[in-house]
C-alpha cells in the first residue's frame, strides 16, 4: 500500500504542477477562453451577424465604403456589404478551411508515419527522407506553387497545405509506432496472426493520436496564416466568399480612403493566430521542464 | 569534421534533386492540361500542340523528369506568357532589389531581436521579459501584408512621413541620375556618392524593411532569450562572476557569444520565410522585385514564371542552410 | 594568528515545491591569513553551496540564506549589494571551479579570457595586460604558453585546463583563493601534478586558500587544517595530522577505513548508503550512525574540544579520548 502510494506520488504531483501553471499563465488561459468564442462565433455566425444577408453576393451601392457606425460597426465595403457579419462568418471559414486542411495533413501523414516507424528499413527510410525533402522547403512556398498549378480556389489552398504540412505529422507518427511495436499487445496481436494493415490500423494508430492532435494544435495557427496569406495572393477563396485574407486583399484599392477595409479583417487573423501561437508557447513551457523554473 | 561537411553536401544535393522532383510533380501531374497552362488559355491548337512536343508530354513520365533535370541544370526555366522572355533572366533582373529588401530586413531582425532576447533574458520573469515575450509571440502572429497596409496608412496616410511604395520618387527618377553599378540601390548611391538619391531610396525602404523584419525579429528575440537562459546557468558564467566580471559585460559579450550558434540557425532559416514574405509584401509597396514579379505571375496565370521563381528561391534556402550548417560546425566561436 | 574568514551560524537552506530544505547549517568557522583548510564531505553535503555563498553567488532562489554572517577580511559579506560584490569577487576574493570541462567559456581563446580578466582586476591594458598573462600560464607550468594562449578551450586536455583555469583565478591577484574540488573529473595521475601546484602557489604567493574535497587523502597533502562536513554540519575538525591518526566521529572513521572487505563490512556499508534521509532533529548523522542511541535522534551532539586544535560533534567519545 505504501509503495503503490509513493509510486503514484510524482504522477499526481506532476499535473496538480501543470495545471498550478496554466492557470498561473494567464495568457495562456485568455487565449483558451478566447478561441473557444471563436469556435461559438463560427457556430452561430448566421445568428450572431447583424446582416446575414451581407454575406455573399449583395450589392448596395448607396451604402458602399460607410465608416464604423452603430448600424455597420465595422463599416462597409465597396459593394455595400457589412464588415462585421462578414468578419463573423469569415470565422467559420477560416476554422472549417484550417481544420480540414489539418485532417488532410494527419490523413496523409500519419498512415506514412505509421508505416515508416512499423516496418522500418528501406520503407522507412524512403519515407522519411521523402519527408526530409518536404521540410527542406518554406512551407508557405510549396502551398504556393501547388495551389496556383492546381487552380485557385479554398479547396485546392486547404490541399495544397495539407501537402506541405503533413511531414511533420508523419515524423512524431513514426517515432510513437517505433517504440509502439515492441510493446505486448502489439506483438501479442502479430502473434495471433493479425494483419499487418490491421495492426497497423488498430494498434499503432489510435496510440499515436495524442501527439498528434498536440502536434496539431500548436500549428493552428500558422495554417490559419498560410490560408488567409494564399487567399491574398488570390491562390485560395475567390469572391464573394467572405474569407479574411481575400477581403484584404480586395480592401487593398480602397484602404486609404476606407481604413475599417483593411483594418478589420487584418485584426481577426491577427488575434485568431495569436491565441493559437499563445497557447502553443504555454504549453511548450509547462512541457519543457526546463525551461519551468525559469 | 571533413565527414560530416561531405555528408551535409550531399544531403542538400538529395535534396536539391527532390525539390526539382516535386516541383516536376506539381507541374506536369497535378494540372490536367499542363501544356494548356504552359501557354496560356487563349493559346491557339497548334501552340499547345507545340507545348506538348516542347514539354515532352507524349513521352512516359521519367523520360520527361530527364529532360527537366536538364534543362534546370543549363539554367533553362522556359519562357515568360506574359513577356515571351526567359525566366531565367526576368528573375535575375528582378533579383537584386528583393535580395536589398530580405539582406537589409535580415540585418534589422538580428540586432532587434538579440536586443530584445537580451533584455528578457536579463529581465526574466519581470513586466520587460513578459511585454518582449508577448512582443516575439505577437510578431509571428501577424498577416505581413496587412502589416504593410497598416504602415501606409500611418506613415504615408496619416503621418504623410513616407512614400507609399515604390523604390524611388518620380522626381528622382527623372532628374536624379538613378546609378546603377551592382543593382543594389543603396550600395550603387553610395559607391557613386550620390547623396540625395540614396536618401530617396533610404525613404523607400523603410517601411517594407520594417515589415518584413518583423517575423524575424521575433524568431530570434525567441531563440535568444531561451538560448541566453540555459546559457546562463552554466559553470563558466559562474565562474565568470566569481572573477569579478561585470553582469552587463557577461550579458551582452560572454554570454550573447555563447548564443551566436542556435541563433545562426534560426537567422538562415527566418532568411527562407523573409524571402516568401516578399512575395506577400512587395506587390503592397510595389517594390519591384521577384515578389512583385510572382504575384504578378500568380495573377496572369503565367505559369513558367511562377515555376521558376519557386525552385530558384527553394535551391537559394537549401544551398543557405546548408552553408549556415557547416559554418555551425566548423567555427568553435559559434559552436557550443 | 588572526582569523581572516569567519563564518557564523550560517544556514541556507533551498526551496522547492515539497517545502525547504536545510543544505548548510555551520555554527563557526574560522580560517587564519595565509593558511589553507580543507572542507572534506561526500557530494551533497553542502559543500559547494557553501563555497557560492561565500562570493554570495548562490541563485535566490530556490537558495535562501536563512541567517548567519560571513566576514572575509574586514568585509562583511552577506549584506552586500551585487554592485558592491562585483568589486569584490575577483580581486579579493577567487574561485577554481570543480569541472575543468565547463568552467572555460567555449567560444573565446584561453588568452581572451585570462586578459579580460586582467584587465578588470589589474587595470592593466594591451601588451602589459599579455604580459601578465603570459607569465600567469607560465605560473601554472604550461609550456608554450603563447601557443596556449591562441588555444579554444575545447583543444586542450583536462589537465591543461584545470591549470588555465588556476592561471585564471590567480590572475584575479585575490587573496582567498577558494578551491572546489579542483581534481574532481581528472586522472588520478593528473590529479597529483595539480594538487602539486596548488600547495606550491599557496606556500609562495601566501594566499589564503579554502579547498574543498570529497576525499580525506586529497586534502592531507595541502592542508592544514581540515573540516569534515556532514550534511552541512562541521562534525569534526582540527589539525590534519591529529585528525588522521586519531578519528573521533563516527563518520571520520569511516571515511578513513579501508575498502570493505569481508560480506559482513560489505553489508555493512551498504546499510548505511541506504538511508539518506535528512535529520529533522538530533544528530545529522544518526541514520547512518552505527553506534546511534535514542539520546542521538533527540539531541544535538554538544561540541567537545579534545586537546588544542580538535574540536568534535558527538554524543559520544571513547575512553581517555576526552582527556587528551
Amino acid at each position: 500500500m505504501n509503495r503503490l502510494k509513493t509510486a503514484l506520488k510524482p504522477r499526481i504531483h506532476k499535473w496538480r504542477t501543470n495545471f498550478y501553471l496554466l492557470r498561473k499563465n494567464k495568457l495562456t488561459f485568455l487565449s483558451l477562453l478566447f478561441i473557444i468564442l471563436l469556435v461559438v462565433v463560427a457556430i452561430f455566425a448566421p445568428l450572431l451577424a447583424p446582416h446575414p444577408e451581407h454575406i455573399m453576393e449583395m450589392t448596395n451601392p448607396s451604402e458602399k465604403l460607410l465608416p464604423p457606425s452603430g448600424e455597420y460597426w465595422f463599416g462597409t465595403d465597396e459593394l455595400g456589404r457589412d464588415i462585421f457579419s462578414r468578419i463573423l462568418y469569415g470565422t467559420r471559414i477560416s476554422l472549417l478551411a484550417s481544420l480540414a486542411a489539418v485532417g488532410l495533413a494527419m490523413l496523409i501523414g500519419i498512415p506514412l508515419g505509421a508505416l515508416a516507424g512499423y516496418k522500418g528499413g528501406w520503407i522507412d527510410n524512403v519515407i522519411m527522407r521523402i519527408c526530409d525533402i518536404f521540410l527542406s522547403f518554406p512551407s508557405l512556398l510549396l502551398a504556393i506553387v501547388i495551389a496556383a498549378f492546381a487552380g485557385p480556389s479554398l479547396k485546392n489552398a486547404l490541399i495544397a497545405i495539407a501537402i506541405s504540412w503533413w511531414p511533420w505529422y508523419a515524423r512524431i507518427v513514426r517515432g510513437q509506432a517505433i517504440s509502439l511495436k515492441e510493446r505486448q499487445f502489439v506483438r501479442a496481436s502479430r502473434a495471433i496472426g493479425n494483419t499487418q494493415g490491421k495492426i497497423i490500423f488498430q494498434h499503432i494508430v489510435p496510440n499515436c493520436m495524442a501527439p498528434v492532435i498536440v502536434q496539431a494544435s500548436l500549428d493552428f495557427g500558422s495554417i490559419i496564416l498560410t490560408l488567409a496569406s494564399l487567399s491574398f495572393l488570390g491562390l485560395g477563396a475567390q469572391a464573394p466568399t467572405p474569407e479574411w485574407g481575400l477581403m484584404i486583399n480586395t480592401s487593398k484599392t480602397y484602404f486609404l480612403n476606407a481604413w475599417w477595409y483593411s483594418v478589420f479583417p487584418g485584426i481577426a487573423i491577427f488575434l485568431a493566430v495569436l491565441a493559437f501561437n499563445l497557447i502553443g508557447d504555454g504549453l511548450r513551457e509547462i512541457m519543457d521542464p526546463r525551461t519551468r523554473n525559469r | 569534421m571533413k565527414n560530416f561537411i561531405i555528408k551535409r553536401i550531399l544531403l542538400g544535393v538529395v535534396v536539391l534533386l527532390g525539390v526539382v522532383a516535386i516541383t516536376f510533380v506539381v507541374t506536369r501531374v497535378i494540372p490536367s492540361n499542363p501544356a494548356l497552362q504552359w501557354v496560356g488559355s487563349r493559346a491557339t491548337a497548334e501552340q499547345i500542340a507545340a507545348a506538348e512536343e516542347e514539354l515532352g508530354l507524349n513521352k512516359p513520365i521519367p523520360v520527361q523528369l530527364g529532360i527537366y533535370l536538364n534543362d534546370m541544370l543549363h539554367g533553362d526555366l522556359g519562357y515568360s506568357l506574359k513577356s515571351h522572355r526567359p525566366v531565367v533572366d526576368e528573375i535575375m533582373e528582378n533579383l537584386p532589389p528583393t535580395l536589398e529588401l530580405v539582406l537589409l530586413g535580415t540585418i534589422f531582425a538580428i540586432v532587434a531581436g538579440m536586443a530584445l532576447g537580451v533584455l528578457t533574458a536579463s529581465h526574466k520573469n519581470k513586466w520587460q521579459d513578459h511585454l518582449g515575450r508577448f512582443f516575439s509571440v505577437g510578431s509571428v502572429s501577424l498577416p505581413t501584408f496587412w502589416v504593410a497596409l497598416l504602415l501606409q496608412l500611418l506613415f504615408y496616410g496619416v503621418l504623410k512621413l513616407l512614400p507609399i511604395g515604390g523604390r524611388l520618387s518620380m522626381d528622382a527618377q527623372l532628374f536624379g541620375q538613378v546609378p546603377d553599378v551592382t543593382g543594389f540601390l543603396l550600395l550603387d548611391c553610395l559607391l557613386t556618392g550620390n547623396f540625395s538619391v540614396f536618401g530617396d531610396a533610404l525613404s523607400h525602404l523603410i517601411l517594407p524593411c520594417i515589415t518584413l523584419a518583423l517575423y524575424p525579429t521575433g524568431m530570434v528575440a525567441r531563440m535568444t532569450r531561451s538560448a541566453l537562459l540555459e546559457i546562463l546557468n552554466e559553470d563558466y558564467i559562474k565562474a565568470a562572476q566569481s572573477y569579478g566580471i561585470k553582469r552587463k559585460i557577461i550579458l551582452w559579450k560572454y554570454a550573447l557569444k555563447n548564443s551566436l550558434g542556435p541563433t545562426v540557425t534560426v537567422v538562415t532559416l527566418s532568411v527562407g520565410y523573409t524571402l516568401v514574405n516578399t512575395f506577400l509584401v512587395e506587390s503592397v509597396f510595389n517594390w519591384p522585385g521577384l515578389g512583385s514579379y510572382i504575384s504578378d505571375a500568380v495573377m496572369n496565370m503565367d505559369y513558367p514564371a511562377i515555376m521558376g521563381v519557386t525552385l530558384f528561391s527553394a535551391c537559394a534556402y537549401v544551398v543557405l542552410n546548408m552553408i549556415a550548417d557547416i559554418v555551425v560546425a566548423l567555427d568553435p566561436r559559434v559552436r557550443i | 594568528m588572526e582569523d581572516y574568514i569567519e563564518i557564523k551560524d550560517l544556514k541556507i537552506s533551498f526551496k522547492s515545491y515539497d517545502g525547504q530544505k536545510r543544505v548548510v547549517d555551520i555554527d563557526e568557522l574560522k580560517i587564519a591569513k595565509g593558511e589553507a583548510y580543507g572542507l572534506v564531505g561526500e557530494s551533497g553535503s553542502g559543500k559547494s553551496v557553501l563555497a557560492l555563498s561565500l562570493l554570495k553567488l548562490l541563485t535566490e532562489p530556490p537558495a535562501v540564506i536563512e541567517s548567519g554572517s560571513i566576514r572575509i577580511g574586514n568585509l562583511n559579506i552577506l549584506p552586500k549589494s551585487e554592485r558592491e560584490m562585483e568589486n569584490i569577487r575577483g580581486k579579493k576574493i577567487a574561485m577554481i571551479f570543480q569541472d575543468p570541462m565547463s568552467t572555460l567559456n567555449p567560444v573565446f581563446t584561453v588568452g581572451q579570457q585570462i586578459i579580460k580578466v586582467i584587465a578588470k582586476n589589474q587595470n592593466l591594458k594591451g601588451k602589459q595586460a599579455r604580459q601578465k598573462a603570459l607569465e600567469m600560464i607560465e605560473l601554472v607550468k604550461l609550456p608554450d604558453a603563447e601557443q596556449i594562449m591562441e588555444k579554444y578551450p575545447h583543444e586542450l586536455s583536462g589537465g591543461q585546463r584545470q591549470r588555465v583555469i588556476i592561471a585564471i583565478a590567480l590572475a584575479c591577484g585575490a587573496e582567498f583563493l577558494i578551491a572546489d574540488e579542483p581534481t574532481r573529473n581528472l586522472d588520478v595521475t593528473i590529479q597529483a601534478g595539480i594538487l602539486k601546484l596548488l600547495a606550491e602557489l599557496q606556500k609562495t604567493l601566501k594566499v589564503t586558500v579554502l579547498f574543498i574535497a570529497n576525499n580525506l587523502s586529497l586534502v592531507s597533502l595541502t592542508c592544514r587544517r581540515i573540516g569534515l562536513l556532514y550534511h552541512g554540519q562541521i562534525v569534526e575538525q582540527g589539525e590534519v595530522r591529529e585528525i588522521l591518526d586519531h578519528p573521533v566521529h563516527p563518520y571520520t572513521k569511516t571515511l578513513l577505513q579501508p575498502l570493505p572487505q569481508t560480506e559482513e563490512e560489505k553489508e555493512a556499508v551498504r546499510r548505511s548508503l541506504s538511508v539518506q534521509e535528512n535529520a529533522d532533529q538530533g544528530c545529522p548523522y544518526q541514520f547512518r550512525c552505527p553506534r546511534a542511541e535514542e539520546i542521538c535522534k533527540k539531541e544535538m551532539p554538544p561540541v567537545h574540544q579534545i586537546g588544542e586544535n580538535h574540536e568534535v560533534h558527538c554524543h559520544f567519545l571513547e575512553e581517555g579520548e576526552s582527556a587528551r
